[in-house]
């Protein structure tokens, strides 16, 4: 890895179907009970 | 749908997409050690946090479908969850290193302990964090230093 860089917070880069499911997903379960 | 049923839907997805990304290998490998490698897992008296997970009855894609995993698909995406210019300071500091390794040492862990205290992080998310960026800055040696160095701010 690059030590410069910002690299590590990167969102790593998705397909079609992933990017789906990533804009889908609920990050805080809390907010669906 | 009720909020059980969204939730588990929910969930499915998280495994689902886990599992697009393992199978096209998109994972870095030192954030899939994190889950799997017992030597990343403090206080896990020699099991990975994955062997936990097992030993407490999920297994398999299971496992990728529990509440509990939604953290780590996180970090898998994204990486520790700290301030950019936290990252950017932590990574400067090693790329700067040029003298004995007991230099950087001390500098990373006041740096750590700086932005712990100066940009009101909670101080035990912040160790966990801190310590996943040493392992993925290539300084698994420095890990152990920092995740201290956080949970000593008051």
């Amino acid at each position: 890895m690059s030590k410069g860089d910002a690299s590590v917070t990167k969102l790593i880069e998705l397909t079609e179907a992933e990017r789906t499911l990533f804009d889908q997903i609920v990050w805080d379960l809390t907010a669906l009970t | 749908m009720n909020g059980h049923e969204a939730v588990i839907a929910n969930l499915e997805r998280v495994g689902d997409l886990t599992e697009l990304l393992l199978a096209r290998k998109a994972v870095p490998a030192v954030r899939l050690n994190y889950s799997i490698d017992p030597e990343t897992h403090v206080g896990g008296r020699g099991k990975s946090r994955k062997a936990v997970s097992e030993k407490s009855g999920a297994k398999g894609s299971a496992i990728l479908r529990s509440p509990h995993f939604v953290k780590y698909l996180k970090y898998f995406l994204h990486g520790p969850d700290l301030p950019l210019p936290s990252v950017q300071g932590f990574c400067k500091i090693l790329d700067d290193d040029a003298g004995p390794s007991g230099d950087v040492q001390s500098q990373i862990m006041a740096s750590v302990r700086k932005d712990v205290r100066s940009k009101g992080l909670d101080k035990r998310h912040a160790a966990d964090e801190f310590f996943k960026l040493a392992h993925e800055a290539e300084r698994p040696d420095l890990a152990e230093n920092v995740r201290s160095a956080a949970m000593q701010v008051k």
